[in-house]
């Protein structure tokens, strides 16, 4: 099976591996230091789902060594994309199917934040702009999990939806008020709910049609004459009871009897 | 109430489902679906569901991670338009059993056909969620019938 390519980019201390382990379970990545690069870091994985499974390729990239200002940083990310769309990089653009672009809240100004979107546009450009098959997401997480303040999520979330971008903040999870999967689930969520270019599709059982025939066998057992009698429910009769009650009550007394037994008569009569 | 078109958009702003109840060129409809497509997910979870858009209002709602949007006229009731969304995700849902995106990009033919069910030419046609679901059973059948026939001959 032909792998599907994901492409994770971001600063150092931004949570790349933890979406990359979120994604490939099975991954194990005990033997890399917190400090170390993690650049060039690619994990294999496989992704199965009700309706398709898939080979997945996930692909770390850094594009800083040490913690520098925004401004660093910033030069720094330009200085990747124009190696992303250097020629050298031209099969890398045509294979990758997702991309996502991580951010330290804990460390990463607003104002950079912004700044890198509009670079992140330009990358989605470069990938074919909106015609672009593949999806582009932000993700935002803080090293060692540390609390956020909920304005300045609500800052950083605003700066990449208002470009154009999904954002997922790490550090949430379960669903929020709307059901939308938060954290790591919308990832996995995400992951599973993208039309990727190769996938092998799960063919339908092929005893469908028999099965939903013998569901139904028992249905097809009853005798004819049987289901007419099931037609008068138990809610039925205390329906044609009631009605009884109140026409009896209506009328004169010495037809009450007659008609009592008349409804009784039909009630048996279907019972 | 006349609706003028109807869409899902994921949050990644690929189209899932489109629905046109009106004659437009398909350049003209990627345009819409693009403009709105940037207007809805750029809108935060708390704004309104309406939205005024060329000539007609917008209304759009969330469902995990899917956007309804559902185009009306400007002189349409924007809280039947929500009606009608929250219908055709009841109906998916009982359909499909619990919907999630993943059903509606696999199973499309399923959401088209509950949809064709509910909306005749933009106009509710069935409300009954029992009456579209059994049609939608029955065609299912049908197709499944066909298959079988397919291998015996």
């Amino acid at each position: 099976m032909i792998p599907n390519h994901l492409l994770i980019l971001g600063p150092p201390n931004s949570g790349k591996l933890r979406i990359a382990k979120t994604i490939a379970q099975d991954y194990e990545a005990g033997e890399y230091e917190p400090d170390q690069s993690h650049s060039g870091i690619i994990i294999k994985t496989s992704v199965i789902t009700k309706y398709y499974e898939m080979k997945l390729t996930i692909m770390i990239d850094e594009y800083l060594e040490k913690s520098h200002g925004a401004n660093d940083k910033l030069a720094e990310l330009s200085k990747w994309y124009e190696d992303f769309q250097s020629d050298d990089c031209e099969e890398l653009r045509e294979v990758i199917d997702g991309f996502i672009f991580t951010v330290n809240m804990a460390s990463d100004s607003v104002e950079y934040i912004e700044m890198a979107m509009d670079v992140l546009a330009t990358i989605r450009q470069s990938l074919g702009g909106h015609d672009w098959k593949g999806f582009i997401c932000v993700v935002g997480s803080s090293p060692n999990d540390e609390p956020i303040d909920e304005d300045l999520v609500e800052l950083i979330e605003d700066a990449a939806i208002t470009s154009g971008f999904e954002f997922i903040n790490l550090q949430s999870e379960g669903v929020n008020e709307y059901k939308e999967k938060q954290g790591k689930d919308r990832i996995k969520e995400l992951i599973e709910c993208h039309e990727w270019s190769n996938m092998d599709m799960l063919t339908d059982k092929p005893d469908r049609y028999e099965k939903s025939k013998l569901d139904k066998l028992e249905s097809m057992t009853v005798g004819l004459l049987d289901e007419h009698k099931q037609d008068m429910e138990l809610e039925e009769i205390f329906n044609k009871l009631s009605v009884s009650k109140q026409v009896i009550s209506n009328l004169p007394p010495d037809k009450r009897e007659s008609y009592a037994n008349k409804v009784l008569e039909e009630i048996i009569d279907f019972i | 109430m006349a609706i003028q078109f109807l869409f899902l958009i994921s949050r990644q702003g690929k189209t899932r489902l489109a629905k046109w109840y009106q004659t437009i060129s398909q350049k003209e409809k990627s345009k819409i679906s693009r403009e709105l497509g940037t207007l809805v997910l750029s809108r935060r979870a708390k704004m309104c569901n309406v939205v005024e858009y060329r000539d007609f209002k917008v209304v759009y709602r969330r469902y995990a991670s899917l956007f309804f949007i559902v185009g009306i006229n400007s002189h349409d009731n924007e809280l039947l338009a929500l009606e009608v969304i929250h219908r055709f995700v009841e109906q998916m849902d009982k359909m499909y059993g619990n919907v999630c995106e993943l059903d509606i990009i696999f199973g499309f033919d399923k959401a088209y056909h509950v949809l064709d069910e509910l909306l005749l030419d933009g106009y509710i046609q069935e409300s009954s969620r029992k009456e579209v679901l059994k049609r939608v059973d029955q065609q299912d059948e049908l197709e499944n019938m066909d298959e079988f026939e397919h291998i015996l001959s």
